[in-house]
């Protein structure tokens, strides 16, 4: 288990070190933020609520959910690269697990990144529309929720990488899984606000999870909201954990029948 | 004798800014930027004739690379003149290109997931080469660097020595007058190497094309040249056949001996590589002793069952010069 | 045959340029068919991924009536044009994204020794597959959800070619700042593509000094928001000016690739040197 620990550890040093990266990914994280402000303020101009949401809350979800997508592992796309060119036949050989040490090199990544994310995103949407009432009640289960829906996507990326076995082109799914995830998922828009008919499909999907309901927890917090985003982002975790290890089982056969 | 290209007192100096990694230094170091000069190419001057076939050595940092990007026109000169064809080749570049063809080892002109001869048609239209003049020259390049089989093969499928042919094939696309090749030789095997060689000398000989290699390999430089440039710390060191080099440049010669018993030998000038058993080589310093004294000497002391006589390997010949040895 | 520079005609010259990038062209859809499976998934992938944020304006929009004057088919419009626009770009340009990697491997110095503008040479040789799918979506956007008109969508072509030159010229501007910087890839690469996050927003949410930023710096007005405007109610000053707009980013980009090869040409880079 330590050696995961260390793989975790040095994939977070290696974030801190490269400064160009994290300022730009800050950049656009303003620019983005800024848009929708911009977007929502006039959608929002005479009307105090929408579906339950208002501006303030409104806002603040989005920089929940932008925090979480810009802070998702860049490092797993080398899966594909390694299948690619075939490199990862060196590491079957090696004795530890394929599948975590990836995941753990992703979160190592992934927690680093969030962080300031989260100071940035506070101060951005304090400075739009002020700050969000029980946000310091919210934290402590909220930040669970967040880290939980970093692991389901970093797991998501994990799952279409290793689908390189069997596929020239992954770019292709993890478009589609990211598009699931802004639109189905609740990023752009939070699932209460969809037609009746879809809200309810949409959030029982995998797809909610890492977007819609870490944030739902964080700004309008319930102790229902955050059960039920706990439970649904664990069950994922495990199934889309479980379903990456088949597919590496299976990619893994592939190779050794095929020679690499 | 025509002349096509003439340096004269021609120097480089580089500003190297000191460069910090991140992007942020880099930024600063734009503003305030401290840096030191770097004088590469260091008042060169020499001049090449039509159909020669020129060697230009030097060890790593010598100023190879920026001597050859100066007269292709890639970079400008700080001081002194460069022609070819008559021409600034900084300032006429393009016009240059129709003259010249590079061939260079990291910086390929076929694409790499397509036949060699989609690039090679490519090629043609870039040059203005009427499409069916073009086709005509694939065939006679296919038929001189036997490329045809691999020709419809996606470049990355090849094998190093197929690739370097069908490189060499497409810098001669536009029958350049001048053709300057980047160590061309390297990372191929013995047998491959002879290929290349033997087809750079195929195309100096039949079109009279001018050669102009970089190499560090020493076969390259004693089998296909025949005049070298050695360039060391900016300035040459050495211009002058490969004979000359080879004979009046160093006086030595190994001697290689099967003897009938250990040898005996004191000689002056005389240097024992090795001896073990009934073999022995010596190397002969011949401004200390005269070689056929050695030899008599050598004769008259043992019992010779076979004795060879060569020049010392090129390797050692060039080293010397870059040492600045005489 | 050819030799040097020809000064028998600028027909000739046209005819060339002409064989030139139509070779390229085919050339590049050559090397993208290479492969015919990931060719069609590259496209068919990325006409999915856009169509994806159509739903997300329809929510928005069942939501509302329009936003500050923006009409859903306004927003649909932004979407077509920039994709269009992107698509095209990314197609017969597609090399721009590349050039702070091709200056650091040096490979800009083959494209340096070719008889041709190295610039151009340089941005025709790449394209990128998928934006194909780019300008399928681009083009059936506008076909479902714009009002039939032959002037409306003789416009739309027209500044869907001056948003791809636009993008080009941002990226070549962007990527040029390699030349003194050193590798400038993620940054150029950031600053180029952030006009089309605003874009593809109706322009009517923003005002101000961000207003003017869009004018200027991030000329996603110049691209997208006038076109909206012209589209609505042309006007002949404001097209003029338009095109002014967009010839001079065209012209800083030149520009600022011109000062860079000088630089490059001097030696004098960043780091390592030759």
């Amino acid at each position: 288990m330590r050696k995961y620990v260390r793989v975790f550890a040095f994939a977070a040093r290696d974030q801190i070190v490269y400064m160009p990266a994290f300022l730009f990914r800050n950049i656009f994280f303003v620019v983005i933020l800024f848009t929708f402000f911009s977007l929502w303020r006039v959608i929002f101009a005479g009307r105090a609520a929408l579906s339950g949401f208002t501006m303030v809350q409104l806002l603040w979800y989005l920089t929940f959910t932008e925090t979480i997508e810009l802070s998702k592992s860049r490092s797993l796309f080398g899966i594909q690269e390694e299948v690619k060119d075939g490199t990862v036949a060196v590491t079957l050989s090696r004795p530890y697990s394929y599948v975590l040490y990836h995941l753990m090199r992703a979160l190592g990544e992934s927690y680093v990144k969030m962080i300031p994310m989260l100071v940035v995103g506070f101060l951005l949407a304090t400075l739009f529309v002020g700050p969000l009432p029980g946000y310091l009640a919210a934290l402590p289960c909220g930040i669970v929720v967040i880290a939980l829906g970093l692991l389901i996507t970093n797991l998501w990326l994990i799952v279409i990488n290793l689908l390189s076995f069997w596929s020239e082109e992954t770019m292709p799914y993890y478009w589609i899984v990211q598009k699931l995830i802004f639109i189905l998922g609740g990023l752009f828009i939070p699932i209460d606000l969809f037609p009746q008919w879809l809200s309810g499909i949409a959030r029982m999907l995998p797809f909610a999870f890492s977007a819609y309901w870490p944030s739902v927890t964080m700004v309008s917090f319930s102790i229902e909201t955050f059960l039920t985003a706990l439970g649904g982002a664990v069950f994922y975790a495990l199934a889309l954990g479980g379903l990456a290890a088949f597919l590496y089982g299976r990619g893994k056969r592939r190779i050794c029948a095929q020679g690499g | 004798m025509e002349t096509v290209l003439s340096v004269s007192n021609l120097t480089k100096t580089f500003r190297v800014v000191e460069k910090r990694p991140g992007f942020r230094s880099a930024l600063r170091s734009l503003f305030a930027p401290s840096y030191r000069e770097v004088r590469a190419v260091d008042g060169i001057s020499f001049s090449v004739e039509r159909g020669e076939i020129l060697a230009f050595l030097g060890p790593n940092g010598a100023g190879k690379s920026t001597t050859i990007k100066l007269i292709t026109g890639i970079l400008f000169p700080t001081s002194g003149g460069i022609e070819v064809f008559g021409m600034n080749p900084h300032k006429k570049r393009r016009a240059l290109a129709y003259r010249i063809g590079t061939v260079f080892g990291q910086k390929s002109q076929l694409w790499y997931h397509l036949p060699p001869l989609d690039s090679l048609r490519l090629l043609g239209d870039i040059y203005d080469i009427d499409p069916r003049e073009a086709e005509r020259r694939i065939e006679t390049l296919a038929e001189t660097f036997e490329i045809r089989p691999y020709l419809r093969t996606p470049v990355r499928k090849l094998s190093l020595g197929e690739r370097i042919r069908c490189e060499i094939a497409a810098s001669l696309l536009h029958k350049p007058e001048i053709l300057f090749l980047d160590e061309p030789t390297i990372g191929l095997d013995v047998i491959a190497k002879q290929i290349i060689r033997d087809l750079i000398r195929r195309i100096n000989e039949e079109d009279h094309t001018t050669i102009f290699l970089t190499s560090h390999d020493a076969g390259d430089i004693e089998k296909l040249c025949r005049r070298a440039i050695v360039i060391n710390h900016g300035k040459i060191v050495w211009d002058d056949t490969i004979k000359t080099m080879k004979y009046s440049f160093l006086r030595r010669k190994v001697i290689d001996l099967k003897l009938e018993s250990p040898l005996d030998l004191a000689s002056e000038g005389v240097e024992i590589l090795k001896a073990k058993g009934y073999s022995a080589k010596i190397e002969v310093d011949l401004s200390k002793v005269e070689l056929d004294e050695v030899i008599g000497r050598i004769m008259r002391n043992n019992k010779v069952a076979d004795i060879t006589i060569s020049n010392p390997p090129m390797e050692e010949i060039i080293s010397m010069i870059y040492r600045g040895e005489r | 045959m050819r030799r040097g520079a020809d000064a028998a005609g600028s027909l000739h010259t046209g005819r060339s340029a002409a064989r030139l990038f139509s070779h390229y062209v085919r050339f590049n859809l050559g090397a993208g068919m290479e492969y015919r499976v990931s060719f069609i998934t590259q496209v068919v992938g990325m006409f999915l991924n856009n169509s994806a944020f159509i739903v997300f304006w329809l929510v928005l929009y069942s939501n509302l009536g329009d936003i500050n004057g923006y009409a859903f088919g306004d927003v649909m419009f932004l979407w077509a044009l920039s994709a269009l626009g992107f698509g095209l770009a990314g197609v017969f340009l597609g090399n721009a994204t590349h050039l702070s990697r091709t200056i650091c491997t040096g490979e800009l110095d083959v494209y340096l020794l070719q008889p041709k503008p190295a610039l151009i040479n340089f941005l025709l040789s790449r394209m990128s597959i998928s934006a194909w799918g780019d300008i399928a979506y681009g083009i059936l956007l506008y076909a479902f959800t714009q009002p039939l008109d032959p002037v409306r969508a003789g416009l739309f072509v027209l500044f869907s070619l001056l948003m791809a030159f636009v993008l080009v010229s941002l990226r070549v501007f962007y990527h040029s700042t390699t030349f003194f910087l050193g590798n400038a890839e993620e940054f150029a690469a950031t600053a180029s593509d952030l006009v089309l996050s605003f874009a593809l927003y109706p322009g009517s949410i923003f005002e101000g000094p961000v207003l003017l930023i869009l004018h200027s710096l991030i000329p996603a007005a110049l691209i997208a928001y006038i076109p909206v405007r012209l589209v609505h109610s042309f006007d002949p000053v404001t097209m003029l000016l338009l095109l002014a707009g967009d010839g001079a980013v065209m012209l800083a980009a030149w520009g600022a690739f011109r000062l860079g090869l000088r630089r490059y040409e001097s030696g004098n880079r960043m780091g390592t040197r030759l």
